[in-house]
């Protein structure tokens, strides 16, 4: 069967250069990128989401190739895949409610009543089914990232993309983040892409860990070898340390 | 239904019932006003075949509904509503409902007169040398009142009926010369026919008009004091001839 | 070669100011002309969407648009109907003066006034909004993330703005009209009777359903301008600095291409028909 996402040998010039990707993360697989700033994970989730389209290569979804997919053909792998990304992009004039139900009203089949039953348990999931009537100004930055992380799941997304998304937010908050995060971690035939600068915290959750530098892939591994690999660039990062093959700045 | 009443009442309390309300009513007024005139516009046009026309006067001594309308003679419609304004001075609006088979220019003037000497009034219209734009339904057009035709018509009469009572003294006094009486009246006949025909053809010059009329009274003036003056001359005098 | 280039620095300074103006000015229109195609090209994504997402925002819109403007255009139809009256009592001759009202309220009001202050109301009020809203969406990634989310931001924002701006200034513009219309009759009550039935006799039949039609197309016409260029201007800021730049960009120039159209509207309608 083909994997649920594969990178072969892609480079692409962006202002983060990227060089040689592959990769393929398997259904149910959860894999975690990382690197330094600058290493091309920018570029990589534009990639993964289809955004940058000047690429050589091959970026696969399902064993189909995204390379010149026409505008509704955009449209539908956008539809397969969920994404939250750092800066959470909540509709600022709709509420919660509205915000989590935005695509299900845009583009599902669902009746309004189905609409509503899959946006409450959700919130009641995420907990903040208290909120649904609040606007994202009224919502803590914790409650906000869990209303953009409904939004990003209401359709229930064979890929999820989490770039960037605890930034800001308080390490208990976080934790409480987490069993939610868990159960879809653990779905067999979901996946979960997660694009951090702390990889520490997905130790529980990922299969795989691939670490970029320079826009190449410099480590790539599973979470024992993420533990106890001795590749330099890794070890650097774990230790936090500025001496080492990466040249931080 | 279950879930249509849900989604019903879920809307209603988002407050999304009222808007659509309000909403509705804010798009749907002017539509319906714009449909309505399009409505009244195309029906009017199609259905009717006269048009209504406005002429300010200042008194309305001659017009009253049903006067005739007429240009050249032809009868166009009629007059269906007179009626006063009171601002800034005293004056007077008719309407006239008339066919739209001819046509009328912007400038057109409206000129009450009658149509003969029995006093008969008519809104005579008449288009100007320059033609312009054509008169549309709701123009309002100046009417032109020909009152000292009115006068001249009264002294005319006067007269008539002075000249009457003068033959009707000779028919007593003379028996014999009740051909030449006849013939006396028949030409007068003629010449009041005269008048009326100037009256319909020379409309195109009133100062005309009112110079022809002073003309027969001059002349109608003549005649009588030279029957008062020699009776038996004057009526003998066209036998010698 | 330093001092040729000096020289045509010099020399050539007007044509190539006037040069880079009219590439500049032609690059503008070409990237507006994308963004146009790219809406349409939006259109083939409609046959998937349900229409009530659509359908909430553009009720709102209009909400904001349309009825929130109404007050204000309720007052500025009322106060000019009733300045071009008494301009018209003043200074046209008393001379069938009845007869002339209505065509001078038809003429300024309902083919000139009505719409073209209405649409500078609604630059004024929405247009500002609607690129302000449209650049801080932009900024705080919501654009982003409705394309990721698989919808089209140009379905999403602008399409139902443009409805919502079409439907508004066409309302607004009938209600202006009528506002005016009365007002100025009711104040031209204190110097002249004219029968209230005459009054709108005549202003019916003053009023032709050409003038209808170009009503009817300059609040298409407006409708469609005023969102495009706003959400054009508004998806342009790179940053927060770029903000107030683009937005006062957007309500001048949607403001002079207005009045622009309106002109070769008018122009079209009223000179070339000419019989």
């Amino acid at each position: 069967m083909a994997p649920l996402l594969e990178f072969i040998n892609v480079s692409c010039a962006a202002a983060e250069p990227v060089e040689g990707l592959s990769f393929s993360i398997g259904a149910g697989e959860n894999a975690v990128f990382f690197g330094v700033e600058q290493s091309g994970l920018r570029t990589l989730t534009q990639l993964m989401l289809n955004l940058e389209e000047l690429y050589s290569g091959d970026i696969r979804y399902r064993g189909k190739t995204l390379q010149g997919l026409d505008y509704l053909g955009k449209l539908r792998y956008k539809n397969e895949i969920g994404y939250v990304h750092g800066d959470y992009g909540l509709i600022s004039n709709m509420t919660v409610e509205q915000n989590i139900a935005l695509r299900l009203d845009y583009y599902s089949e669902y009746s309004p009543g189905e609409i509503t039953r899959i946006t409450e348990r959700l919130m009641g999931e995420l907990n903040i089914l208290d909120k649904r009537k609040a606007r994202p100004v009224e919502l803590t930055a914790s409650q906000i990232f869990r209303t953009a992380y409904g939004r990003a799941v209401a359709h229930d997304p064979g890929l999820l993309i989490i770039e960037h998304a605890f930034t800001g937010l308080s390490p208990l908050n976080i934790s409480s983040f987490m069993d939610v995060l868990k159960r879809r971690v653990e779905s067999p035939d979901k996946s979960v892409v997660f694009v951090t600068y702390d990889p520490q915290k997905f130790l529980d959750f990922a299969d795989n860990f691939i670490m970029l530098y320079q826009g190449r892939v410099v480590f790539s591994g599973d979470r024992r070898e993420f533990r106890e690999s001795e590749n330099p660039y890794l070890v650097q990062y774990r230790n936090v340390a500025l001496e080492g093959p990466m040249d931080i700045r | 239904m279950n879930t249509d009443m849900k989604r019903m009442i879920g809307r209603v309390r988002e407050g999304l019932g009222r808007l659509e309300y309000r909403v509705g009513l804010f798009v749907l007024i002017p539509a319906v006003v714009v449909v309505l005139f399009i409505l009244v516009k195309l029906g009017y046009s199609l259905a009717t075949s006269t048009m209504d026309i406005y002429v300010k006067v200042n008194s309305i001594s001659s017009l009253k509904k049903g006067t005739p309308v007429q240009i050249k003679g032809y009868q166009l419609g009629r007059v269906v509503d007179v009626r006063p304004l009171f601002k800034p001075a005293l004056h007077f609006i008719a309407t006239l409902r008339i066919g739209k088979d001819i046509e009328l220019y912007e400038d057109c003037a409206a000129v009450i007169t009658n149509q003969n000497v029995i006093g008969d009034p008519v809104v005579e219209l008449r288009n100007p040398e320059k033609k312009g734009a054509f008169l549309r339904e709701g123009d309002v057009i100046e009417g032109i009142e020909s009152g000292s035709i009115e006068d001249i018509m009264t002294k005319v009469n006067t007269l008539l009926t002075e000249v009457t009572a003068i033959v009707t003294l000779y028919r007593e006094v003379s028996q014999e010369s009740r051909g030449d009486i006849r013939r006396l009246v028949s030409s007068l006949a003629g010449s009041i026919q005269n008048i009326n025909s100037i009256l319909q053809n020379s409309q195109k010059d009133i100062i005309d008009i009112i110079g022809s009329m002073r003309k027969t009274a001059r002349t109608l003036d003549e005649v009588s004091s030279e029957i008062k003056r020699n009776p038996m001359k004057f009526l003998f005098s066209g036998k010698k001839e | 070669m330093a001092d040729g280039q000096n020289n045509g620095t010099r020399v050539g300074a007007l044509p190539v100011t006037i040069g880079a103006a009219v590439l500049r000015f032609w690059d503008g229109v070409r990237d507006f002309g994308a963004f146009v195609y790219s809406i349409f090209q939006s259109f083939k994504s409609l046959r998937f969407i349900r229409m009530r997402a659509i359908y909430a925002i553009i009720l709102q819109q209009t909400k904001y648009t349309g009825i929130d403007a109404l007050p204000f255009i309720i007052v500025i139809a009322m106060l000019l109907g009733g300045v071009v009256i008494i301009q018209g009592m003043t200074n046209l001759p008393k001379f069938g003066i009845e007869g002339y009202f209505g065509n001078l309220l038809v003429i300024i009001i309902a083919r000139e006034l009505g719409p073209l202050v209405t649409a500078l109301i609604v630059i004024s009020r929405s247009g500002s909004a609607m690129a302000t809203e449209t650049a801080t969406q932009q900024w705080s990634k919501e654009i982003l993330a409705l394309e990721i989310s698989g919808i089209d931001p140009r379905l999403f924002i602008v399409i139902p703005r443009i409805a919502a701006t079409i439907l508004s200034i066409f309302s607004l513009i009938i209600f202006f009209d009528i506002v005016a219309f009365l007002g100025g009759y009711f104040i031209s009550l204190t110097t002249i009777y004219i029968p209230l039935d005459m009054f709108f006799q005549n202003l019916g039949t003053a009023f032709s359903l050409k003038d209808l039609a170009a009503t009817i197309l300059k609040s298409l016409v407006f409708g469609l301008l005023i969102p495009l260029a706003s959400c054009y201007y508004g998806m342009m800021p790179r940053s927060k600095f770029e903000i107030p730049i683009f937005v006062s960009r957007a309500v001048s120039r949607t403001l002079f291409f207005t009045i622009l159209l309106n002109a070769a509207i008018s122009v079209a309608f009223y000179f070339t028909w000419l019989e």
